[in-house]
């Protein structure tokens, strides 16, 4: 009776719809922070969404493999695994754990198709039986997510200073993937792992493949061969410098706003640059100093101490700094070497290692920059 | 075909009071949820009783259907209650966004607040967690309380079921009790606001968080900056802790000052005051003393009272200490 009462008709604002909407709206603010400096992430986050949409409007089957049990099972367990292997990162990811979320990501799409995506699908869309299963899967799911998550929220926050410090790192790191992966696929790995070998119907028609599935299929070769190909051109494409130099700068912190000259009453040299690497995603490794000298040695005045050796904005890359180092040698002569290892996001056996160097002499000669 | 007069009207009010209560429910859990107003101070508890009291009503009017297990349903309640569950799994989704973007918000609308800043992070904030736990707890039962009365599918109930409403002097008498004897729990950070010097002494910040169950019977807190130059430790960057600015190193000698050096307000840097979600539960007030020891060493105590009722009544007085050597190692902390 309660089917049939749902049936009747299809409204226009459903839970579903207002999930949609909600997370439309956090995901336009989340990729209009990443616009100014990410070009490349955001317009492959964009890529990503429009194929989502795309397969979604593409009916699938679950096809011979998906469509056995334990392949199904196979596959909730992997998502299980990885979901839990999620828990362990912090708020800093490191290079391993993004091809792991690759994985995940394709996992849930595999997903998607094993299960017809039964668990979103609209009421509509679904016969009795299906829609049956979907609820109950729904009620499995619903115990687990409270569980899991509830009182895990609730013992974490309350017990002692080390989970409650574990709890701020997790809100921000790793375990707010699998919180997500919860939220959105655990009623489809409850489906999956529930429903017998066979889930789609023994009769039921074989599907077209038609030109929108194409495109689909298309547009998620694209989704999966984008990252690699930006990951390949960290090493394959020229590291583009730009440098510059200012004599004798003016510190902005002088008394009443009058610049005073950084290095007081020895020369000084105001050292710019930047170094790009890659195509697509574009890793940037900036440098900013100043030096002095006063005839008898050149010396640091700063952005050449270990605080100040920063990566600037990496895409599609992590960059660690392996040396960042400054001496004066007994010629006077300053020599500082910053060395970052760039390494790819998707691909961490694929490194680049990108130098600066700055070389001054005691009288201010400039012998190596960058 | 003759309708019964009477059912029709028991039909319309039962109809009324179980979605009042739904919408009253989802109400208050949308002001709980939100981050606007920033503050409830001391009001949030009021909030959740309420929300028990219709939690309660709510479970009475469903009979629990959300909590009985298969083999006491029939079929019709067992569809009834597998499909309340998606919705409210759905519903989970929704609030969990809802609540992200209310803290979009909330932080936007309080840009120029600078108590949050260098202060010990919080994972999540007493008053989401609250309106977490609780759209777990009974959105199924709300679902299907509005989808039982949609169908009129149950039988209005007697005053002997709702003996569970005893419940909620309980619950307030519990937290009322839990805010008096539970320990506070302390967290402290370092370092955290990067380098930082004050007139070429060496500087560093400390922050820490004292809180009671959690921060549902109040937290306390501080963060300070503290300096030190090998003759004394001191905090920087609030005026009223009245730091004796002789001990402050200065950058030029001191016949060349045009004016004596006052100590700067860097309230990002250096505050006593409780965050705003710190008295979303009970009222929280405090204030910090700042002493010079004989020894250079530097002395910050933060004490703070927890009110949960008005007047005072119940209230509870805890203290966050820091003290820091002039060469800057930690003595005390907690």
């Amino acid at each position: 009776m309660v089917s049939s009462l749902s049936r009747s008709r299809r409204p226009m604002v459903t839970i579903e719809r207002i999930t949609a909407l909600l997370i439309a709206l956090l995901l336009g603010v989340f990729l209009l922070g990443f616009l100014p400096p990410f070009v490349a992430s955001f317009g492959y986050l964009v890529l990503v969404l429009v194929t989502i949409v795309v397969v979604r409007s593409v009916p699938v089957e679950p096809g011979a493999w998906l469509g056995l049990r334990i392949v199904r099972r196979g596959l909730v367990v992997v998502i299980s695994l990885i979901t839990l292997d999620l828990l362990t990162f912090g708020a800093s990811f490191n290079p391993t754990e993004f091809p792991l979320i690759f994985v995940l990501a394709l996992a849930d799409f595999a997903l998607g198709r094993a299960t017809r995506r039964i668990a979103s699908a609209a009421i509509i869309d679904l016969d009795e039986r299906q829609e049956s299963v979907r609820n109950q899967a729904h009620r499995i799911a619903y115990a687990v997510l409270a569980v899991s998550v509830g009182l895990v929220l609730l013992v974490a926050d309350v017990a002692t200073p080390d989970s409650h410090r574990w709890l701020v790192d997790a809100i921000h790191g790793g375990p707010a993937l699998s919180f997500l992966q919860l939220l959105f696929f655990l009623p489809a790995m409850v489906i999956a792992w529930i429903e017998p070998d066979r889930i789609s119907d023994d009769d039921a028609p074989r599907l077209r493949q038609s030109s929108r599935a194409r495109l689909a299929y298309a547009m998620v070769a694209v989704c999966i061969i984008l990252p690699i190909v930006f990951s390949i051109t960290l090493i394959a494409s020229p590291i583009r410098t730009s440098a510059f130099t200012v004599a004798d700068p003016i510190d902005g912190r002088g008394v009443n706003g009058v610049g005073i000259k950084s290095c007081g009453n020895n020369h000084g040299l105001y050292f710019g640059a930047r170094k790009d690497v890659g195509w697509g995603g574009v890793s940037s490794v900036p440098l900013t100093a100043v030096a002095c000298w006063n005839g008898s040695r050149a010396y640091p005045l700063w952005g050449m101490f270990t605080s100040d050796c920063h990566p600037g904005t990496t895409e599609w890359a992590f960059a660690s700094t392996l040396t960042c180092r400054q001496a004066t040698g007994s010629d006077g002569t300053l020599t500082f070497t910053y060395r970052t290892r760039l390494r790819a996001v998707l691909l961490p056996f694929i490194s680049r290692d990108v130098v600066m160097t700055v070389t001054l002499t005691k009288d201010g000669k400039v012998v190596q920059f960058p | 075909m003759t309708v019964q007069p009477d059912v029709l009207q028991t039909t319309s009010r039962r109809w009324s009071t179980v979605r009042i209560s739904v919408l009253l429910l989802a109400a208050c859990w949308l002001l709980l949820a939100s981050s606007l107003p920033a503050s409830l101070h001391g009001a949030g508890i009021v909030l959740v009783v309420t929300l028990v009291v219709l939690d309660l009503a709510l479970g009475v009017t469903t009979n629990w259907l959300a909590f009985l297990p298969t083999s006491r349903l029939d079929e019709r309640q067992a569809a009834l209650r597998n499909r309340a569950y998606r919705v409210a799994f759905r519903l989970v989704a929704v609030g969990v966004l809802l609540m992200v973007a209310f803290t979009i918000v909330g932080a936007i609308a309080a840009g120029d607040n600078l108590q949050s800043i260098n202060a010990v992070p919080d994972a999540i904030s007493p008053r989401h967690l609250v309106a977490f736990l609780e759209l777990l707890v009974i959105g199924p039962t709300a679902v299907i309380a509005w989808l039982q009365d949609d169908a009129s599918g149950s039988e209005p109930r007697g005053l002997q079921h709702w003996w569970s409403l005893l419940l909620v002097p309980l619950f307030a008498g519990a937290w009322l009790v839990a805010g008096q004897v539970l320990p506070a729990q302390t967290v402290t950070t370092r370092g955290s606001s990067g380098l930082f010097e004050a007139y070429g002494a060496t500087c560093d910040h400390f922050a820490a968080e004292k809180s009671i169950a959690g921060g549902l019977a109040g937290s306390a807190r501080l963060k300070v900056e503290v300096c030190w130059d090998g003759r004394h430790a001191f905090a920087f960057g609030d005026p009223s802790l009245h730091t004796p600015m002789d001990i402050v190193p200065i950058p030029v000698p001191a016949s060349e000052l045009a004016a004596p050096l006052s100590m700067p307000s860097e309230p990002d840097l250096t505050s006593c005051a409780p965050r705003d979600p710190d008295s979303d539960f009970v009222n929280v007030s405090e204030t910090c003393t700042e002493q010079i020891g004989p020894d250079g060493s530097m002395h910050l105590t933060a004490h703070a009272r927890m009110s949960p009722l008005s007047g005072d009544l119940g209230s509870r007085d805890i203290e966050i200490q820091l003290v820091v050597s002039r060469d800057g190692k930690i003595l005390a902390e907690g």
